[in-house]
């Protein structure tokens, strides 16, 4: 809970309202699946070092490591659109690198496990990244 | 109409040049239609709705209630898995829905519809027959085509009942017909009239209309959905998650 305030100075409110309507631009990427398996309500802010990228069909992942609240790693997997419409919008395989240090606002999933929905990222140059529109607010 | 057309004149002389008249005092060729697509009403079949509302789909008893079954499991967080999630075809008619492009070739005999979503091709034959029924339903059923005038009717039948219309899981019956009927707004809009007739699930034909960008300078990308699936479908029908080993 701690990582969520300080996220939130660092985002500041406008931001994180321009960027969470992101969120209806990522409505497209449910064509795969349901994302009523996410908690689309609710946002928790997660920083911590990429081990993965996965930039792969249906949909890429990040595996991003992050210290709990006791100090000990935990892995969280991060769900993001498909590549072919991820590349339209500027992303590359090279989006996110192993041992990038970074925060994401993510959707966690409903039933409590280290997974979630993509919404944006902070980069280690300081830019955000979204998912469809992700050239706007970086 | 009178009126509507009178509005449409107007915001023509309004704008200089009007595709709408250009249209109207022209027809546009049939080979016009051929080109790369992309839809402007996303993923959701009923483009009516907004926010969450529910699709006005005229369904039957039976088939409001079946449907009232998968909004529910959405709400408890463990929504059914329709096909796609396993990777298999989103069917005819959801791919007219896909957010993806597609690109439309057309042969004299056979229009192609090359979709990039799950790379899906469709065959709608133009010479009155489609190939015989293998006795099975198919995710893209067979297809025939005609031209009335500047549109393009397809008819398709032979559809796979599992296929639902979007993930708020639409359903479909064995009795599925889907109208299409193609036009050409301007020469970089496309727009289909999509009627389902499905005696099982509708009390009477249901219609939406889409709209379609042609997308110029665009490719059609690859997707491969079986490469790393981790939205598997689970024992229960729920879609799962595959999380860090």
């Amino acid at each position: 809970m701690r990582g969520i305030r300080v996220m939130l100075r660092r985002f500041p409110r406008i931001q994180v309202a321009l960027l969470a309507t992101g969120l209806l631009a990522a409505l497209p990427s449910a064509a795969h699946h349901s994302f009523a398996i996410f908690a689309r309500d609710k946002q928790v802010t997660l920083s911590g070092t990429v081990k993965e990228f996965q930039w792969t069909n249906p949909h890429v992942f990040v595996q991003l490591v992050v210290k709990n609240a006791e100090g000990a790693d935990e892995e969280w997997s991060i769900e993001g659109a498909s590549p072919n419409m991820l590349f339209r919008s500027g992303w590359t395989n090279q989006s996110f690198k192993p041992g990038d240090k970074v925060t994401m606002v993510v959707n966690p999933l409903r039933d409590g496990k280290h997974g979630a929905n993509f919404v944006f990222a902070q980069l280690p140059d300081g830019k955000t990244l979204g998912q469809l529109n992700s050239r706007a607010p970086g | 109409m009178r009126l509507r057309t009178s509005l449409i004149l107007l915001a023509g002389v309004l704008a200089g040049q009007s595709p709408a008249i250009a249209a109207e005092s022209a027809p546009l060729p049939r080979s016009g239609m051929n080109g790369i697509w992309s839809g402007e009403q996303g993923v959701l079949w009923d483009t009516s709705v907004r926010g969450g509302g529910k699709p006005r789909a005229p369904f039957t008893r039976e088939y409001a209630a079946i449907y009232q079954d998968s909004l529910d499991a959405s709400a408890r967080g463990q929504p059914k898995a329709d096909p796609p999630a396993s990777c298999l075809p989103p069917g005819v008619p959801r791919i007219m829905a896909s957010p993806f492009p597609f690109e439309i070739v057309q042969s004299p005999e056979i229009t192609y519809i090359l979709y990039e979503y799950m790379s899906q091709i469709r065959r709608v034959f133009m010479t009155g027959s489609a190939p015989a029924a293998m006795g099975l339903p198919t995710f893209n059923g067979r297809s025939t085509g005609r031209w009335e005038g500047d549109t393009l009717v397809i008819e398709t039948s032979d559809l796979n009942p599992i296929s639902v219309l979007d993930t708020t899981h639409l359903p479909t019956s064995d009795t599925l017909r889907v109208t299409e009927r193609l036009r050409l707004l301007t020469p970089d809009r496309l727009e289909a009239t999509i009627t389902l007739t499905d005696p099982k699930v509708y009390t009477e034909p249901w219609t939406v209309v889409r709209t379609y960008k042609r997308k110029i300078g665009e490719q059609i990308l690859e997707y491969v959905c079986e490469e790393n699936n981790r939205n598997p479908v689970q024992s229960d029908g729920s879609t799962g998650f595959v999380g860090a080993p």
